[in-house]
């Protein structure tokens, strides 16, 4: 794990520019850009000084160690799935990755070739109450003809892509809008969660229901004042109401030689 | 389907917050968006997610599976009731840190002892990488996400509206027994603060009285035993096996022997001391002060007096010229004792320590009622090239870690006059000397459990001090060998006792010793303690 992690972070700083000084199979030392240095070190008063005074800017090294450095003297970061700076990491990537146009590029038996339009959406369900769990899939909409496919990044993993098209290839025109793909998605993402079985929810409320009605009982054989019943109610289903969220992780159009997958 | 469905905004506002605003992404940032999401999503909703995101915590069998137990089927509402030393602070931190990387916990308040504020969360941080401030003069209940902090400054204008303005994913109350009793301000606040999931720490075997258990329970889980009346009413009728019952619902309580933990072997040492005979005579006089006239002292000042010349004539030198200053001894009674003093070459009890000393390659912590004691034994090893340490519990907490640690690095000694309250761990060393002995055995076990505890590796040598013809030796022979309360597996004595029967135990000594008027009394009154102890251990730890 801390391996992946490892990998994970070198492609991480290198495709956002930052210069790798160093990297063996358990460290990997990073020369920040300033973009960097500034979202993620948190001193904006340094910024501030060296603009102000038109000194030479001088972004941070990050050092990161994959084993807990039992040599004090290592300087650097413990690289670990619950540390604070994987998580910042974690959210920066999240936010360089929203959106995305891509091309493939590949091999074309005849030119020019065509490239058929694909909408990507990465879907994160989070099935929450009292407990909690959560559930990626990843769509893709062929927006011409309206085939709908899943673990789609799966499919993506082995092709190029590209932001510029290549030369050789051009690119089909939709016939469904990206707004009436998302609905589509949507749809699709509706019927995942009422097919989800819920015994998880219905446990949830069978739980919420037996609290309240002691509380209830309670408050009623005691005569509680109205706004006691009430910040206790408030906290038992705060615990336990059902919910489930369906949040967009991120999504984009993208070109591809497939026009059916 | 019985669940609220919420879609994100995303969904309405794609052409908008998506497609405009943002950046086009590379295929490579692409792809890490959403391994970032991968890495971080919940894959079930049971078993222990956060042991992967701490390391470095050696965790115990018994921890994680209350750990479990208390998010899988007590829903993160739960008494956390382990016997001293097995670590209920490590639970909350793991039910705490798995409630967080699950994404239910955001904002929790842990409310601890004020001496414990830094101490918790420099746990929380260092073992569970959990970012916790403390609320001293600076406000931090709204920045923050976890606040550490004392009950009783949250519970104080201006915090307190504060306070209760939050809404607490997770609230931790330490020392939770002290919410016992619904009338006090602290219970009403612990009432009032909002919260989602709610852990209560606490040592005292409330287990085995249920009733105590009632108001605590009521915080957690209101109405489950029902009203007052009513629980009164099925306690009578149902008894205390059906309370317990519904009391293991809500509370986990680990005991030692049923964890799986080979702990170390205590071995005790009765060690008795003779008196010199300059020694015995200024016992001797002290002793015959009570009883003769022209005094005007109390009956408890005359057994201080005589536990401190057990001690070191330092030590009853304070008290006696005290006692003079106030004019509760006559000025000639005085010179006479001083003289005593003066002539007293020798401490034989400190003699006998240093040589246990001396006969160990081990650290040793030394417990002393006495500071004037403490002063003079540093300096006493001192003349023979021992270098030692102070600790008393009045030291700030910084300062405490200070003295563990040159203790660890470089000094041979501890020498210590209280246990020095929680938190501080001395398991790197092995040997107990305990100089005097407290007559309240819950303090007793608590000097050994700083010693005797989870990472103890060795067996725990403990030496008990006593100086044969004195008050001392009726204590030690009387009472301590006979209930060999410390011979046991670590703290088999909070089973027994709780905090408030080891005062009135010590109580009971000092008037037992004041009052008595011949050895034959003093031993027939701690034979009827003896007795009264084996009874309560039977009932209650059986």
């Amino acid at each position: 794990m801390a391996d992946e992690l490892l990998q994970y972070i070198h492609r991480y700083f290198e495709t956002n520019g930052a210069l790798i000084q160093h990297c063996s199979n358990n460290s990997i030392q990073i020369k920040l850009t300033e973009a960097l240095d500034r979202e993620l070190m948190n001193r904006p008063f340094y910024w501030h000084y060296v603009k102000k005074t038109g000194g030479t800017p001088e972004p941070m090294t990050l050092t990161f160690f994959t084993e807990q450095a039992e040599d004090q003297a290592k300087k650097g970061e413990w690289l670990h799935v619950g540390t604070p700076r994987l998580h910042q990491i974690f959210e920066s990537a999240r936010n360089k990755g929203i959106w995305s146009l891509l091309y493939e590029h590949h091999e074309p038996k005849q030119t020019p070739a065509p490239l058929y339009p694909w909408l990507v959406v990465n879907v994160k369900y989070s099935f929450v109450s009292h407990q909690r769990k959560d559930k990626i899939l990843s769509y893709g909409l062929q927006l011409i003809h309206g085939q709908l496919v899943h673990h789609m990044m799966d499919h993506l993993r082995p092709l190029q892509l590209e932001p510029i098209i290549a030369d050789h290839s051009f690119p089909m025109a939709s016939l469904i809008q990206v707004e009436s793909g998302l609905l589509r998605i949507k749809n699709e993402a509706q019927r995942f969660v009422d097919d989800h079985p819920d015994d998880w929810a219905e446990k949830a409320e069978k739980k919420m229901l037996q609290e309240l009605a002691l509380l209830h009982t309670y408050s009623q054989a005691v005569s509680a004042p109205t706004e006691d019943y009430e910040k206790e109610k408030n906290d038992i289903q705060n615990r336990y109401q059902p919910s489930v969220h369906v949040d967009i992780i991120n999504s984009g159009l993208f070109y591809l030689s497939h026009s059916s997958l | 389907m019985t669940a609220e469905l919420n879609y994100h905004p995303d969904w309405e506002l794609f052409d908008q917050t998506i497609r405009q605003k943002e950046q086009l992404s590379s295929w490579e940032q692409f792809q890490l968006a959403y391994e970032a999401e991968q890495w971080r999503a919940v894959p079930d909703f049971e078993g222990l997610l956060c042991l992967r995101h701490i390391t470095g915590v050696d965790l115990y069998p018994h921890q994680e599976q209350t750990a479990k137990r208390v998010l899988e089927e007590m829903d993160g509402r739960a008494i956390l009731a382990d016997e001293v030393g097995l670590g209920k602070t490590i639970e909350a931190g793991l039910i705490l840190k798995e409630y967080m990387v699950r994404g239910l916990v955001q904002k929790a308040l842990i409310l601890v002892p004020a001496s414990l504020t830094g101490q918790w969360a420099q746990e929380m941080q260092s073992k569970f990488l959990i970012p916790a401030a403390v609320q001293r003069k600076h406000y931090v209940w709204e920045e923050a996400d976890v606040v550490v902090a004392s009950i009783d400054t949250a519970k104080q204008p201006p915090h307190r509206d504060i306070v209760l303005n939050q809404d607490y994913d997770m609230v931790i109350f330490d020392e939770a027994h002290k919410l016992k009793n619904p009338k006090t301000k602290n219970y009403e606040f612990a009432r009032l603060v909002k919260k989602t999931f709610c852990l209560m720490l606490t040592a005292t075997p409330v287990q085995n009285n249920p009733a105590e258990l009632y108001h605590l329970i009521h915080l957690l889980k209101p109405g489950l035993l029902g009203s007052q009346k009513e629980f009164k009413k099925l306690f009578k009728e149902k008894g205390e096996q059906e309370i317990k019952h519904i009391v293991q619902q809500v509370m986990v309580r680990n005991r030692r022997d049923e964890t799986e933990i080979s702990w170390t072997k205590r071995n005790v040492h009765s060690v008795y001391i003779s008196f010199t005979p300059q020694e015995q005579h200024f016992y001797d006089s002290l002793n015959n002060l009570s009883s003769s006239n022209g005094h005007r002292f109390h009956g408890f000042t005359s057994v201080t007096l005589l536990r401190e010349a057990c001690s070191s004539k330092e030590a009853a030198y304070g008290t006696l010229r005290n006692m003079y200053e106030k004019k509760e001894l006559p000025e000639e009674t005085f010179i006479s004792l001083l003289e005593r003093i003066q002539n007293m070459e020798i401490n034989s009890k400190a003699q006998k320590a240093l040589e246990i000393i001396q006969n160990t390659d081990d650290k040793v912590v030394l417990f002393t009622e006495y500071r004037s004691t403490q002063l003079y034994l540093q300096w006493y090893f001192k003349q023979f090239g021992i270098l030692s340490v102070p600790f008393r519990g009045g030291f700030r907490h910084s300062k405490k870690e200070w003295m563990q640690m040159i203790f660890r690095d470089r000094a041979k000694v501890m020498i210590a006059t209280e246990a020095g309250g929680e938190g501080i761990n001395l398991q790197f060393s092995s040997t107990i000397i305990n100089y005097d002995l407290p007559w309240n055995p819950m303090r007793l076990e608590q000097r050994i459990g700083r010693l005797h505890r989870l990472g103890q590796e060795k067996d725990v040598e403990i030496y008990n001090m006593a100086v044969r013809r004195t008050i001392e030796e009726h204590v030690l022979r009387l009472l301590y060998e006979k209930i060999q309360l410390f011979e046991h597996v670590i703290g088999t004595l909070d089973t027994i006792l709780d905090s408030r029967f080891g005062r009135e135990m010590e109580q009971y000594i000092t008037e037992t010793m004041q009052d008595s008027e011949s050895e034959r009394e003093i031993e027939v009154k701690l034979n009827h303690l003896y007795a009264l102890m084996e009874t309560e251990s039977g009932q209650k730890g059986g």
